[in-house]
């Protein structure tokens, strides 16, 4: 269970690469996490955990994946092999993601609420913009300055990191 | 290029993204692992974002790290302070996780006020209780329900057509499954279910606006904040119908969202246009022409058709258990010898509808031809059981008029026959046809067949059904409306 809790922030972050929604990522990190825990006796102990679990939530990924394939957010078989694969090999997950956490924490508190409301499950982004007065194209353009400037933080850090 | 490929990947993460965009941005994504790695950057500071805000919610994230990144005062290590602002919230949010947990985990969120047939249960603790049950809680549940059937959040599963749950939240809001259905519920002040397949039924009263209700289901979300509806969820596809007030239901493929108002039904499916249909309302014996409640009571104000869970769109009939109502019409037909009565119709069972409950077509005659004299049934067509999973299914049947009938008039009932031992059960029928072949004895000539065919020339023409029921004739589609 305490693996399971642990690597479960990695599996959900390498879903949402590969998964439409985050609906969609909760409801295969769960499936994912269910079948690890029932399979735990076929896990090889001394081998990497996290790679184990997320060969589990990229097969369940793409068995999920079969049900909304009509959607124009699912991606091709071709390119959803190539972010899965990728994604699976990613060594700097962990790291990358303590930045983001970091960085996130640096936003200026408005800008902070206002990302984190936006985000927050069954907010609809529409009556969020209607009330901050804004239209909806220009709200959006608004968090993905946002999310421009967290990436941004994320690589100062990390190559400040290896300096 | 580089802003227009990022504001791809946004409108990819917003679910707002279009097929034209889809493709362009799925060409970049497989020409430059470079563009790949920016994607999933963007993917994992997603999750990142989302993850804390469903886990901590804005006004704890504003009061834990606020202070240390906005302080007008550069420290001499800001980095340390907002590590050590982040640690100093995770713990908190930790421990505070754990406390609540701890504390949640024996918390009772709502009661069960009726259950029946075959459940399966699984408590936030993982406890796992099967049980088959009647109208009442039965003691194999005792030892995971609490005082007056009290519950803390979890999984019930409906495994048989007949099963049924409702249970009812501290606030008073209600909710109820049917039949095979699945759905998981918590409410760590805010009520969140999620409604793998099945159907589920809720009164709702007022939520606080932020916190409204959330219903996720494998196509859609829905958000409400108090009101009655009606959801059916599939593997691919969600029905809400809204009884009162709105809900607002958001396609998961593509973020589309819809709201719906009262007397409003819409489907999502991956490709349905998600258009809002007006639902009539509810008529009652009165309002629907040639049908008639023929039971005990009488009582022509109850109701005997409405739109929902209907067939083609149209109005259906509601069959009841309960002896309150007898559907029945006098079909101004009048019998002979060797008649053949054909039946059709449509029909799918609904709540407290059990396993071995069927629909019961009866043909009867009165002692004076009038519908409300002494009937004498001489024929009753069964159904057969219900789908599994609710659906819609064909009936048919066929019965032959005898000499004990001939000169009577017909009159037609469409009543129910208990199989559960419980007579609680809704139906619904649609489309009921009944047709007349009238055969004639060889040598046997009435004057009337004289009066159409020369005495002397060929034998009269091979028999025709003609349908006395069906479609506009007698009210058969049930859409006719006596107040129109």
């Amino acid at each position: 269970m305490r693996l399971l809790v642990e690597h479960e922030p990695r599996v959900r972050s390498f879903l949402r690469g590969l998964l439409p929604t985050w609906y969609d990522v909760e409801e295969v990190a769960q499936e994912a996490s269910l079948i690890a825990w029932r399979k735990f006796d076929s896990f090889e102990e001394g081998t990497a955990f996290g790679g184990w679990l997320l060969t589990i939530a990229r097969f369940e990924a793409l068995k999920y994946r079969r049900r909304v394939a009509r959607s124009p957010l699912v991606f091709t078989d071709e390119v959803w092999d190539l972010l899965a694969e990728e994604a699976s090999g990613e060594e700097n997950l962990q790291i990358r993601r303590r930045h983001l956490e970091v960085c996130l924490g640096k936003l200026e508190l408005t800008k902070r609420n206002l990302l984190l409301k936006v985000h927050t499950s069954g907010v609809v982004i529409r009556e969020v913009a209607q009330q901050s007065g804004k239209s909806e194209e220009a709200f959006y353009k608004v968090i993905q300055r946002l999310r421009v400037i967290l990436r941004d933080c994320v690589l100062k850090s990390i190559v400040s990191e290896k300096a | 290029m580089m802003a227009g490929f990022e504001q791809r990947i946004a409108a990819w993460l917003d679910g707002r993204i279009s097929e034209a965009e889809s493709e362009t941005l799925q060409q970049e994504l497989r020409d430059s692992a470079e563009a790949r790695t920016a994607f999933r950057l963007y993917a994992e500071l997603d999750a990142v974002i989302r993850e804390t805000a469903d886990t901590q919610g804005v006004g704890t994230i504003s009061k834990a790290g606020g202070a240390a990144p906005s302080s007008p005062k550069p420290a001499k290590s800001p980095f340390l302070k907002v590590a050590l602002a982040i640690a100093a919230g995770i713990i908190f949010a930790l421990t505070a996780t754990l406390w609540i947990q701890q504390t949640n985990r024996n918390r009772k969120i709502a009661h069960v006020t009726g259950l029946n047939g075959a459940l399966t249960w699984i408590g936030d603790g993982g406890e796992l209780v099967q049980a088959s049950g009647t109208s009442q809680v039965p003691i194999a549940w005792a030892n995971v329900l609490g005082e007056d059937g009290e519950l803390s959040g979890g999984t019930i599963e409906g495994t048989a057509a007949e099963s049924w749950f409702e249970l009812k939240f501290h606030d008073r809001s209600t909710a109820m499954i049917f039949g095979k259905s699945n759905l998981t519920f918590s409410d760590q002040g805010q009520k969140v279910l999620h409604l793998k397949q099945g159907r589920f039924s809720a009164t709702v009263v007022p939520q606080p606006a932020a916190k409204p209700m959330l219903i996720h289901t494998p196509s859609a979300v829905l958000k409400v904040i108090g009101t009655q509806f009606d959801v059916e969820a599939g593997p691919e596809s969600t029905m809400l119908y809204v009884r009162e007030g709105k809900v607002q239901i958001r396609r998961v493929s593509d973020g589309k969202t819809v709201d719906v108002p009262a007397d409003h039904r819409v489907v999502v499916t991956a490709d349905s246009d998600m258009l809002l249909r007006f639902v009539g309302p509810d008529r009652a014996w009165a309002q629907t022409p040639f049908w008639e409640n023929l039971s005990a009571s009488g009582n022509q104000d109850l109701i005997a058709t409405q739109e929902t869970c209907d067939y083609d769109g149209t109005r259906n009939l509601i069959l009841l258990e309960e002896p309150a109502a007898l559907p029945a019409q006098d079909t101004g037909h009048t019998l002979r010898s060797g008649d053949l009565l054909e039946i059709r119709y449509v029909w799918r069972s609904d709540k407290w509808w059990a396993a071995e409950d069927q629909v019961a077509i009866k043909f009867f005659t009165t002692d004076n031809d009038l519908m409300s004299g002494t009937p004498t049934f001489f024929a009753t067509l069964l159904s057969g059981t219900p789908t599994a999973d609710g659906t819609y299914q064909a009936g048919s049947g066929r019965a032959t008029a005898t000499e004990t009938e001939s000169g009577k008039k017909l009159f037609v009932a469409i009543d129910t026959q208990d199989g559960g031992g419980e007579l609680d059960g809704v139906a619904h029928v649609d489309n009921f046809q009944l047709q007349v072949t009238r055969f004639l004895k060889p040598g046997l000539r009435r004057l009337d067949d004289f009066q159409f065919f020369a005495p002397f020339s060929d034998p009269p023409p091979a028999p025709t059904p003609t349908i006395i029921i069906g479609g506009n004739v007698r009210n058969g589609d049930f859409n006719g409306n006596d107040s129109d």
